[in-house]
């Protein structure tokens, strides 16, 4: 399948660019062109492209079958054991099971947009869309890989507002921000990785350094991925959402999360946090707000993490996350007990000790990352390194 | 009392400040402590203050006070 460095996916971005744009294509024709790119994207890997297209296949036929919130539990489950299968095919019995051709790129991008169209169009919220229009979205072309997690509304109003020829300084910003994603992700990025080599083989401050330029490697990776994606998107007429607003200048964890990998955040809010709190709220925890919260993020985030990957240090890292976002709000309450309206105002306007969160939270982001990609035995024994 | 004094008081108790005054504009950004916790605890105070109901995607959905008071006095008929 082609990649983001490679010229085909740009000579592709550059052809969809000029037949939407030259001819002024909006609603089912520039559905199309997009379309017809995602499926030359993966004429290089058609294996991968069939089993997305199967997927994306049965997310249709549930949008039309089985109503109401029981649609929405029987097909989640069903798109999150196909999802949960694709990362652990060896529980698959028999030789070469047909999953176990299953590549994961894409899948759990795809996975978030079809949950996103079932929940939406079994509570009501949208009709079941055009077929064309829902398999140009859970496939596009130029943001499959790796998000962001866009809404079909956003999509639907961007696919059918008319499409201006490209001016100058639109093509220079986008550009601009092609280049400038490169420069993160394949230059700033790459010289972090091989400089540092992240094997976490140190002590003390030089370590914790380690561990923070390891937090800064992720953030370049990933924000400057997405400004590639986004200034294609300028190009092609299909600008995706923006999705970090420079995360670790965050005061608190639940701030974070506004503004790193923002468009899962708010997935994660509307379609889990919201309904489980709102349940624990209105019934089993009623009055209980501080526990019903906790409860909540703590799920929340521990769902975040297998979203990643399903596997025990994603899910360890989801819910480190949770802890430390209910600890927050734990936190907080806390301390507007201790110091009163007044002095809790005071101190939320404080510059010093906003620095001071700001720090606290990025040292708790750059830590969680060990335990996404160390085992948790390793991961503490970093730690252990530390002190 | 009318819906939009209604609402200010239930966002002062749910907020815990007596002099904290909502406008049709105001959004979360305003208020510090309306976070995505307190967003809900919201809600819910609304729900038993005015005898609704909101839907799962209301809850979602607010942008600012103007909408919240649009959805409350939708539901009430």
């Amino acid at each position: 399948m082609l990649q983001l460095d490679q010229l085909g996916f740009w000579a592709l971005v550059v052809l969809v660019a000029v037949l939407v744009r030259a001819f002024g294509l909006t609603g089912r024709w520039r559905a199309a062109v997009y379309l017809l790119a995602a499926a030359a994207l993966f004429s290089g890997a058609p294996l991968l492209g069939l089993l997305l297209l199967g997927v994306c296949a049965y997310g249709y036929v549930a949008l039309r079958v089985l109503a109401g919130p029981w649609g929405i539990a029987v097909h989640t489950l069903v798109m999150s054991a196909a999802f949960v299968l694709s990362q652990h095919p060896d529980v698959i019995p028999g030789p070469q099971p047909f999953l176990r051709l299953f590549p994961l790129v894409g899948l759990p991008y795809v996975y978030l947009r079809v949950l996103h169209l079932i929940a939406d169009v079994k509570n009501g919220v949208q009709p079941v869309p055009d077929a064309l229009e829902y398999f140009t979205y859970v496939l596009p072309f130029h943001q499959v890989i790796a998000g962001p997690v866009e809404r079909f509304p956003a999509f639907r109003a961007a696919l059918h507002a008319p499409l201006a020829p490209l001016d100058l300084d639109t093509f220079l910003l986008a550009v601009a921000r092609i280049v400038n994603g490169f420069l993160k992700k394949a230059v700033l990025a790459e010289i972090l990785r091989d400089g540092v080599g992240f094997g976490f083989d140190g002590h003390g401050l030089r370590l914790l350094a380690e561990i923070d330029l390891h937090a800064l490697f992720i953030y370049l990776d990933f924000s400057g991925y997405m400004d590639i994606v986004i200034g294609a998107g300028v190009l092609i007429g299909w600008k995706p959402p923006e999705n970090f607003d420079w995360p670790y200048g965050s005061r608190n964890l639940i701030e974070f999360w506004t503004r790193w990998h923002i468009t899962l955040g708010e997935f994660i809010r509307d379609y889990l946090f919201n309904p489980l709190n709102l349940y624990l709220q209105r019934g089993p925890l009623r009055g209980r707000v501080l526990t019903a919260g906790v409860v909540s993020y703590f799920v929340a985030m521990a769902w975040c993490g297998l979203w990643h990957r399903a596997n025990l240090p994603f899910l360890l890292w989801g819910a480190l996350h949770g802890a430390g976002i209910a600890a927050v709000k734990l936190w907080e309450a806390g301390l507007k007990k201790a110091l009163g309206k007044q002095r809790m105002k005071q101190y939320r306007a404080s510059r010093w000790a906003g620095a001071v969160a700001t720090f606290v939270t990025f040292q708790f982001v750059a830590v969680s990352f060990l335990f996404a990609f160390e085992t948790p035995a390793r991961a503490l024994e970093i730690l252990w390194n530390l002190f | 009392m009318d819906v939009h004094l209604r609402l200010q008081q239930v966002f002062r108790e749910v907020f815990d400040d007596d002099e904290l005054e909502i406008h049709d504009h105001t959004t979360a950004k305003d208020i510090p402590e309306w976070d995505s916790l307190m967003h809900v605890s919201l809600l819910v105070a609304i729900e038993g203050e005015f005898g609704i109901r909101f839907a799962s995607a209301e809850v979602s959905g607010l942008k600012n006070v103007g909408e919240l008071r649009g959805v409350v006095e939708t539901k009430m008929g």
